[in-house]
């Protein structure tokens, strides 16, 4: 090899590198497979649990509160989350799924699987999936906007404070969101590009 | 049951026989740190191991065998690339990086792996999966049929391959002299 490298040495360098030797036994495979579909259910289950929770939460308000104008925001505060939940708990099952079916991996080629990966992340950033999202969380707090506004009490600048910082948010997130949609959809061109290009 | 259940043991044993170095290569390429490396070797060797229930012949187990693994892989560095915003590139612009910059000397085989990885480690999933199909001594085609690229786009990244692994190391080589 003397001093120079041809691409031919490189190649050569690259597969007499070091092995660690990593082997799994057919049992150790089948534990651990089992383990990892535990583990998703689990998963799952503890994101469900959270979303129960908030909805109960938010719901337990609507029967406390006396105001009918707060008992709708509760309500909708309850929508929106749920919503959310399922929204978050939909995306990281499509992205499991993608992983567990691993049949498919091997029928898809690689820019396939991964333009399918890009467009799921896509998706959760813009289109009705985003939208439908933002306008389920701003219904809760523009209720409570609007009734601060509207009817001046003691507590008015809080609940003032409180949904404007929350609708602030979701405004800022629109933005955010688009930009990284548009990041994904870049990428998922630069692919299509490569999939058609010369044959 | 029992016949397609060995079937896919029997598959996957053969499988890690042929390919298990080849396949720590991979997660390697793909994972610099070591505990973490381990655990995507070992949902590499899962994946692999589930997939042979849908393996039907239609490509063949070598062609399985890298689609699996770099898609694991894809799946991995897609959410390291969320969580550490960490940005790759392409050949292309792995090209103009190197040009700009000098490139080291070595004639030592281990520097020399080092530099390779630290590249590889730079490039975004598909070029670094044509990179790793071509170290690891795959023709053009073989790498069309698994990664989906057309032939005329794999053979131009070969070519941008080949023609800056000569540049870098070859370079390299006389600044060393």
């Amino acid at each position: 090899m003397a001093d120079e490298f041809s691409s031919e040495d490189v190649r050569d360098v690259w597969q007499k590198q070091d092995s660690e030797s990593f082997r799994m036994s057919l049992d150790e495979i089948r534990k651990k497979s089992e383990l990892l579909d535990s583990c998703i259910r689990r998963r799952n289950l503890i994101g469900l649990a959270i979303g129960f929770f908030e909805v109960v939460w938010f719901s337990v308000f609507v029967f406390i509160v006396p105001n009918l104008g707060h008992r709708i925001g509760y309500f909708l505060l309850a929508l929106g989350c749920g919503y959310l939940v399922y929204q978050l708990l939909l995306n990281k099952l499509q992205k499991r799924a993608a992983v567990i079916r691993a049949g498919e991996m091997g029928n898809k080629v690689s820019i396939e699987f991964y333009r399918a990966e890009l467009g799921r992340q896509r998706d959760f950033h813009r289109g009705s999936r985003f939208w439908s999202r933002l306008v389920m969380l701003a219904l809760g707090p523009l209720v409570f906007f609007g009734l601060a506004i509207a009817h001046p009490q003691n507590d008015r600048f809080l609940w003032l404070v409180v949904s404007a910082s929350l609708l602030l948010l979701l405004l800022r997130a629109v933005p955010l969101n688009l930009r990284r949609a548009r990041k994904y959809q870049a990428q998922i061109n630069e692919l299509d590009a490569l999939q058609c290009g010369p044959q | 049951m029992a016949v397609i259940t060995s079937n896919k043991d029997g598959l996957y044993q053969e499988t890690a026989h042929t390919y298990g170095a080849a396949l720590e290569r991979l997660a390697h390429a793909y994972e610099r740190d070591q505990d973490i490396r381990r655990d995507l070797l070992q949902d590499i060797h899962i994946a692999l191991w589930r997939s042979f229930d849908g393996f039907d012949g239609r490509c063949s187990l070598r062609t399985w065998v890298y689609r699996v693994p770099h898609n694991v892989a894809t799946s991995h560095v897609i959410r390291q690339y969320r969580t550490n915003s960490r940005s790759f590139v392409g050949l292309e612009e792995l090209e103009n990086m190197l040009d700009n910059r000098e490139a080291r000397p070595t004639s030592d085989r281990y520097e020399a792996l080092g530099q390779i990885q630290a590249l590889i480690e730079r490039l975004k999933p598909l070029d670094r999966q044509v990179m790793l199909s071509y170290l690891e001594g795959m023709d053009a085609a073989s790498i069309g049929e698994i990664s989906g690229i057309s032939p005329g786009n794999v053979a131009t990244k070969i070519h941008r391959i080949k023609s800056f692994l000569v540049r870098h190391f070859h370079e390299g080589g006389r600044h060393g002299r």
